[in-house]
Parts: structure tokens; sequence; C-alpha cells
């Protein structure tokens, strides 16, 4: 790439080439005018004077073959010169000498016209042409030494009286004089001019020249631009991306070495992965430089572009030397940053200096590249990743596959449970059968033999057999009830809804109920609201829970009140009738009511002995009220009795999957 | 009791104890009773023995209650004869079998002898007056 | 080498300029020669002088063409001049040459010119008369007849301008005298040499 150069030496150049194009021109333009002037003198001396006369004799004039020769020798010469060496101050010079030569022989030729003394004056500015004021010497010169010559010689030639012919000349060369200076003026202002217009086309060059080099080293930098994207988003391998990169960098910007180091964080080492130009081998002293070191280090620890003039880095090694020798002028070094993350560093340098728009062009080809290394750390990363995920999904493969497995087995398990809850349930309803046909055995026995030793006064034996029969009818209490409890544990308690009035079953009731209440020397006070009818229920159930409930209240009282309210009420916004239950028995503790709805619970272990039971009534009462659709709950106080309330819905219905679940405690 | 005499009762059960000792609590109370082991003979003796009302306990080897109860409704000579059926099972379901198998009336076991007694008196006396009406 | 060349041809073509021109100059420098004018009227002119002016008698070759300027001079000379003489212009005609020869464009500038009477010299019968021999030759006669001029008023060989001849003229028709009463005479001569 050639250097610029200096505008004043090229300025001078072309004002050297205008003059000389000028000379050349006039040149040829005097040897038109030189020939022409042989002519016209010729032809002049044909027309004014072409015969002498001596008397009768003629001959050809003088003034022809003055014309014809001596013309011809003062006008053709030049004009030679002029064609054949044009350009030349020796031409030029010639030239001025003749001209003027010539004109006087015109002037003579034409007998010394007034007229024809103008040729004097039209050469002189003829010969300014050349703005070469130096020709005007000769040809003054001539003038004067024609005037002179002529006066010394032939005076009377020279406009008569010798003396005043002194004045005369005087003004003839003022008036040359005059037009001297103008045309001296205006040969200096004409190359003044020249000079100027050299030195701006000069300048317009020198400006051409450096918006072409600013052209081209945009195309540079636009194919660069171009190069390295192509490379960083085709980019196979890093190396061979980066490698595609370093050398777009040399050719397109002329760089005489490019180089990328990648960062190797863990060793905290910059790695030498391409390199192009004046070196391609990557094993070199600089194939693993440690940050901090060498201006390749420095650049990555201090994470700042360098740019500096070759010789200026690293003066303690041999770059300096190896940049001098290699002809190395600048150098350029980017750390390679992403999002202010430093993955590298690229060094050029060059053999020429860098514009600022190439600066740019390098440091966006240094993100660019950045990029392009963490783009690739990012594929081997998420390539791993993906490796791990598919190992994590086959594991999971493996996990779905083995749950499936334990689904199954778990599926089987429970058709097993529903199985076995089939078997309970086909048992109880065998077992029921299995249990209750000895106690019925039992149970009528002890009865019938009551009867007989009744007939036969055996007041003793009655005693026993009661005895027998009352153990025979609690068990078959606590067989019924755990029974129902396991029929409503399997799921198969069924409810059978009818339509009874809720008057008539109470008095029913009470038929049985009564009796185990007053047992104690309680007193048994029922109230009943006149407005209550009928409800759709379970009869048997609803019978069950209010004669459990008042069966325990009588239990757990002695000489005191069993009351039984019954009222209609809401229960969530839905008509019901309320069973309440209240005694004024022993009471329990706040602890123990929330215990009493489990099967087995009673308030302590000590309550069955001391007030029998089964310890299962509350919990079938409970059991019994959620399938129905209704609630039990319990207040109570030690020493101050219990208050049952059993809600039923007037529209009973089953809520089997709510089979198993606890009362509410009040 | 009518003109007849007294009624007698067919007791269908299989177990020993329970048989003995309703029968001899019914024949404390002044009726004639028949025994049968199974289904099979409570047919037979269904048919032959022409009771007045027969209890019958589901759980039967061989023939049980049901279809025991099904053919003595079903033969012409035997469909009037009353049937109470007796279950150890309480469920609802065992009832409305029973009752659309032709039972008159049904009982749980351990039976309460005041209430089958009842029963009983119901079933015959409304033979009676069916009778009667005839 | 070249530079040497040019220089030695360089000065040999300014000499032979330098030459030419001086042979030129030389030329039409060289005087006529000079007329015998008669010193009063030559009585067998058959021109009449005037007797109260002088009288101006120019003699001229009709093809020679340095008398133009001759003849411009006179026509400068007779404008100037306050007193005007009375003028013949001669032209010179000889035998051998036959008629309306000598109606050249000279004749005709000379009859245009003012008062100037245009004659015709047969066989250059007046040219012997006065004794001119170059064309151009023009003698000034006072109202005496006597001559007080006899020279050419040109500078040179047809050269018009101020030249010592018609300044002696014009000084002397203008009443004053001259101190020059002859100049060379600067044309073609009159009759061929040896005649």
């Amino acid at each position: 790439m050639p250097q610029a150069v200096p505008t004043g030496s090229r300025a001078t150049q072309l004002f050297e080439q205008y003059q000389s194009d000028l000379h050349q021109r006039t040149d040829r333009l005097f040897a038109g005018l030189l020939v022409f002037q042989w002519v016209a003198g010729i032809l002049f001396a044909l027309w004014i004077s072409p015969l002498a006369w001596s008397g009768t004799a003629s001959r050809t004039h003088v003034h022809v073959w003055a014309a014809i020769i001596l013309g011809g020798i003062i006008n053709l010469f030049p004009a030679a010169l002029g064609i054949l060496r044009p350009g030349r101050p020796s031409t030029r010079f010639t030239i001025g000498v003749a001209q003027m030569l010539a004109g006087a022989l015109l002037i003579h030729l034409t007998g010394g016209r007034i007229e024809t003394h103008f040729h004097v004056f039209g050469s002189l500015a003829f010969l300014a042409f050349y703005r070469d004021w130096r020709v005007l010497i000769p040809a003054t010169v001539v003038v004067a030494l024609d005037h002179m010559l002529r006066g010394l010689f032939w005076p009377q030639s020279v406009y008569g009286v010798f003396v005043a012919s002194q004045w005369r000349w005087l003004e003839h060369a003022a008036w040359v004089f005059f037009e001297d200076v103008f045309l001296l003026m205006a040969c200096v202002r004409g190359l003044a001019e020249m000079r100027q217009t050299a030195e701006r086309t000069a300048a317009l060059e020198q400006e051409v020249r450096t918006r072409q080099q600013a052209e081209n080293d945009e195309r540079a930098l636009a194919s660069l631009t171009s190069a390295v994207g192509l490379a960083l988003t085709r980019g196979t391998e890093l190396r061979t991306m980066l490698q595609q990169c370093t050398e777009a960098l040399v050719k397109h910007l002329d760089s005489g070495l490019a180089r990328i180091w990648t960062l190797n964080d863990a060793e905290r080492m910059l790695e030498l992965q391409a390199s192009a130009g004046t070196h391609t081998q990557l094993d070199g002293p600089q194939a693993k430089v440690p940050i901090g070191v060498l201006s390749v280090g420095m650049i990555a620890l201090e994470r700042t572009p360098q740019l500096s003039p070759a010789e200026q880095i690293d003066p303690h090694l041999d770059d300096a030397l190896w940049a001098r020798r290699e002809g190395m002028v600048a150098f350029a070094g980017y750390p390679l940053l992403v999002d202010s993350k430093l993955v590298g560093v690229m060094t050029i340098f060059s053999r020429r200096e860098f514009s600022s728009s190439m600066q740019d062009t390098m440091a966006a080809v240094a993100d660019g590249v950045a990029v392009g290394i963490e783009r690739k750390r990012a594929e081997a990363e998420l390539k791993r990743r993906a490796k791990d995920l598919e190992e994590a999904h086959e594991i999971q493969r493996t996990n779905a596959q083995q749950l499936s497995g334990l689904v199954d087995q778990l599926r089987v398990t429970q058709r097993h449970a529903e199985a076995a809850t089939r078997a309970k349930s086909d048992f109880l309803a065998s077992m029921s059968h299995e249990l209750r046909t000895p106690l019925n055995a039992i149970i009528l026995y002890s009865e019938l033999l009551q009867e007989e030793a009744a007939d036969h006064g055996q007041q003793g034996s009655i005693t026993d057999l009661q005895k027998i029969q009352s153990a025979g009818k609690h068990l078959l209490e606590l067989i019924n009830d755990i029974l129902d409890l396991s029929k409503i544990e399997a799921g198969k308690m069924s409810l059978s809804i009818e339509t009874f009035d809720v008057r008539t079953m109470i008095d029913e009731l009470l038929d049985t109920a009564a009796p185990l209440v007053q047992k104690n020397n309680n007193r048994l006070n029922v109230h009943c609201e006149d407005t209550l009818g009928t409800m759709d229920s379970d009869l048997t159930k609803t019978r069950q829970i209010l004669l459990n409930l008042l069966s325990n209240a009588g239990k757990f009282t002695r000489d005191g009140a069993v009351t039984l309210d019954v009222r209609q009420g809401t229960m969530a916004g839905r008509p019901c009738v309320e069973f309440a239950v209240t005694d004024t028995g022993v009471g329990m503790t706040q602890a123990q009511t929330e215990k009493i709805f489990e099967p087995f619970t009673q308030a302590d272990v000590t309550t069955t002995r001391k007030y029998g039971g089964t310890g299962l009534g509350l919990a079938l009462v409970s059991r019994f009220c959620q399938l129905i659709g209704g609630s039990v709950t319990v207040q109570s106080a030690p020493g101050e009795g219990a208050r049952f309330v059993v809600r039923l819905p007037l529209s009973g219905h089953e809520s089997a999957a709510d089979a198993g679940a606890p009362a509410r405690v009040a | 009791m009518d003109a007849r005499g007294p009624a007698t009762i067919l007791v269908v059960e299989d177990n020993e104890a329970s048989r003995d000792a309703l029968s001899r609590r019914l024949a404390r109370r002044g009726y004639r009773v028949e025994l049968a082991v199974d289904g099979h003979e409570a047919v037979s003796k269904g048919r032959s023995a022409s009771p007045d009302l027969i209890l019958m306990d589901l759980g039967l080897p061989g023939i049980d209650g049901w279809e025991a109860t099904r053919q003595l409704k079903g033969d012409v000579s035997t469909a009037h004869i009353p049937i109470i059926v007796l279950s150890a099972h309480a469920m609802t379901s065992d009832r409305d079998m029973a009752l659309a198998a032709g039972g008159d009336d049904f009982d749980t076991k351990p039976v309460r002898f005041q209430q089958l007694l009842e029963k009983i008196e119901a079933l015959l006396n409304s033979q009676v007056s069916s009778f009667n009406s005839q | 080498m070249s530079r040497y060349w040019f220089g030695a041809v360089a000065v040999v073509w300014l000499c032979l300029a330098a030459v030419g021109l001086a042979v030129l100059w030389q030329y039409d420098n060289a005087p006529g020669e000079a007329a015998n004018a008669p010193a009063s009227w030559p009585s067998h002119s058959h021109l009449t002088p005037a007797a109260d002016t002088p009288t101006l008698v120019m003699l001229a070759h009709p093809q020679c063409t340095c008398s133009r300027a001759s003849l411009g001079e006179l026509e400068e000379l007779l404008a100037r001049s306050d007193v005007h003489p009375k003028t013949y212009v001669v032209f010179l005609k000889p035998a051998t040459f036959g008629e309306g020869w000598e109606q050249t464009d000279l004749w005709r500038t000379a009859k245009r010119l003012r008062d100037v009477s245009v004659v015709r010299d047969d066989d250059g019968v007046e040219a012997r008369a006065f004794g001119a021999a170059t064309s151009g030759q023009t003698l000034l006669y006072d109202q005496n007849g006597h001559l007080q001029f006899s020279g050419g008023i040109t500078g040179s060989r047809a050269h018009e301008g101020d030249n010592a001849g018609r300044q002696s003229l014009l000084a002397l028709l203008n009443g004053g005298g001259s101190a020059r009463t002859g100049t060379d005479v600067y044309g073609c001569p009159l009759f061929a040499s040896g005649s």
C-alpha cells in the first residue's frame, strides 16, 4: 500500500507539469504562427513589392527573396524546434528571439507601416503565453538591438534626424517596457494561479486518495466483519472457528500476525487456540501464558484493550526485535469479554497503522469472538447437561417403570385387600351366623330352664339362670355391636330409608328405654315439640342411636334425671330433628369427651367394671349418625352430667364415604 | 286354638341346641311341634305333616331356607302354610329376600321369644279368620 | 551532446538571421543615384512652374513599389504644409511599353492627391530635364524658379515615416529655411543602368 505523498512536492510536481504542458502548447502555437508569418511575409512581398524596376527592366524584388529566404531562416528554424523539442527552455527562448526578428522583417517588408509595428506588441503578448517572463528578455533585447543597430548604422532609417531619434527610441522603449511590465505581472500572476491550482489539485488528489483508502479500508473492514461473522456462526469446532477468524484478520486488515487465546479459568492460564500470519504453529513459546505475564497476560489481567506501536510491548522480550525485523508497526490486543467475564485474549500485529475505524472493527470482532467462544463453551456445557439429562431421564424411566411395577403390585395388594375386605365381610356375614347360633341356644335354654324352674318353684336356680341369661344378652349385645361396627368399617352397612312418625317412634322406643333408665332410680323426662311430624330416615338406626344414648345416660346416672328433648332445628341450612339427651350423672372431663366416640374407649378403664356396657355404643352412635347424614355432639363437665345432641336430617341420606370418620366434639 | 286342637308348628333348624330349646319352649306354650333338620326334610315334612306354621331357619345344609321356602310356597299343598323365616343375619336384604321368596314374616336370631310368639299368634289368627271365612 | 549541438546550430542560425537582416537593411538603406538637378527651372520641361507659389516636382517610376512610400510622404507633406505648392508628379513611361503601362496604382494614388498634377513622362524627357535618376526624386523650386531642394522624402527604401527630406521641405515651404537642401533618394532607378 503506497505511502501518502506529501502535498508540497506533489503540488510542485503538478505545477511543473502544468508549466511543461503550457510551454509545449505554446511552442506548438508559435510553430504554427512562425510558419504563418513566413508565408504571410512572402505573400506580403509578392503583393506589395513583387518587382524591382530599373528603368525598363524588372526583376524580382529583393524583398521577395528576403521574405522567402530570410523569412524562412528566421521563422522555420524555431518552428521546427517548437515541433521537435517542445517544452525546452532553449526552444522558447529561440522562439522569443525569432518572433521579434520576424517582426522586424515583416515591418521592413511592409515598408514600415505603422500597423505592422503592432506586431511587436502582439508578439510580446503572445510570448507571455509561456508564463515564463524570462522569455520576454531576449525578445525585448532583440527589439532594442534592432533599434540600436539600425540607429547606429543607418541612422536616417530611424526617423530621420539623428538627434531627435534618441528620444524617439526612448519613447518606443518606454512603450515596450510598459507592455513588458504588465506582461511580467501577468506571468507572475499566472504562475501563482497555476501553482495554486497545482496545490489544490494535489490536495484534492490527496483527499481522493485518502477517501479511496478509507473506502478500501471500509471494504476491507466490511469483508473482515462478514468473514468473522460467517466463521462465528458457521463455527464447527472451537479451534477451527478461531483459526478462521485469525485468518480473516490477517487477510482483510493486512496484518502480519493475529492470535487468539482462550482462558483456562481453573489454571488461570491463557491457551493459544489460533494463530495466522507469520506464525501458524500453536505450540510455540506462547502456547500457554499465565495471567499477568507478558503483554497477553497483562491484557487479560487488566481487561482493557491495548493499542501501541509494536516496539513498546515487552521490551524485555524478543518480541520487540521480532516486530522490527518483520516490519511490524502497530500492535493491538483485546481482552475477550462476555458480560465482563474474561474468556480469552486476541492480539494483532500489523505492518501499517490502525485507523480509528479499524480499531472499532477490531473491537467489534473481539466482542464477536468472545461471544463465539462463550457460545462454544455453552454448547459444550449444554451437551454435557443434555447427556446428564438423558441419564436422569434414563433413571427416571427406570423409576417410572419401577413405580408402575409398584403400582401394579399395589393394585394387586389392593385387590387382595378388597378381597380380604370382601372375605372379611363374608366372614362377618357367616360369623354373625356362627356367633349368634350358640347364643341363641344359650338364651333359649336359660329362658326355658327359668320357666321350668318357675314351674317347680326352684327360686335359687332362677337367679343363677337369670345371671346366665344376662351374661348371654350382654354377649349378644357385644356381638351385635361388633358386627355392626365391622359392617360399617367394611362399608357394608346399608340404610333403609322410610318415612315414620317421630312421636310414634319415640313412644315405642320408650317402652324399651324407660326400664334401662329407671333401673338406677332415675327419672326419665321426655319433651317433644308439637310441630314434629314425620321424617325420612333409617328407623332402625335412629332407634338404636337414641336407645344407646338413653341407655348410657341411665347407666352413668344414679338417683338423677335423664331428659330427652326432641325438637326441630337446622343443620347446615337444612331442616333437621334435634334429639338431646341430658343426664345429671357423673360427667366427663374434656379429655374424656374427646375420646368417647372411639370404639372400646369408655371414659376410663374402670368405667366398664363399674358401669358395664361394651364401650361400643357411642362409636356406633357416631357412625350411624354419619351414615344417615347427621351429627352428634357432647357437652360435659365432671360431676355435672352430660348432654348429647344428635341432629338428623329431615330427609336422611347415605354418606357411605364418611363411614369410619370420628364424630365431632362440641 | 281352633276346633281342630292345638296348632302344629314345624321347626326347621339345623342347630340341635337351638332346635331343642325352641321346640320345648313352644311345647310348653301348648303347641305341637314337628322338627326338620334340613331344607329337604322341611319340604317333605311340610307336605306330610301339614303344619299350621313353619319356622324356617335360613342357614340350612342342602337346600337352604330360601329354596325350601320357595318350594313350599310353590307347592299347592303347602302354599297356604305361613312361614316365618329366621336368620342370624339382621341385614335388610335378607329380610327382603326372604319375603320375596314367599316368607310371611321374618325374625332375627337369637330369637326374642315373646316377640316371636306374638308373630306366630298373629299369623295363626289370620289363618283362622281366613279359614273361617271360607 | 545534443545540448552543444543545439547551441552550435542556434548560434549559426542567429548569425544567418542577423546577416540576412543586415543585408536587407543595407539594401533598403542604399540610396539611389542622386539627381543632377538644374539650379533653376529647366526650360525644356513641359511643366509650367507656378509664379506665386513654389513648385514641387516628384519624379517616379510607376512600377516602383518603394515610391509608394514617397507618395505617402508627399501626401503627408502637402497636408502639413501651410503653403500649397504647385505640385507635379511625373511618371516615367518608357516608349517600349504600351499605352496605359504607367497607369498603375501609383498613378491612381497620385491622381487622388489634392491639387496635384499627374503627368506622363514619355520616354523620360522630363526626368532627363530635371536630371532625376531615381524614382521618388523630389525637387522644390521657389516662385522664381530657383532650386531649393533636391532629394528623397523617405527615410529608407519604401519606408514611410518621419524623414529628413520631408522635414526640410516642410521647413522650406512654411517659410523658414532649412539647412538641409538635399537628402538621399531611395527608390528604383528611373533608367536602366547604362542608359
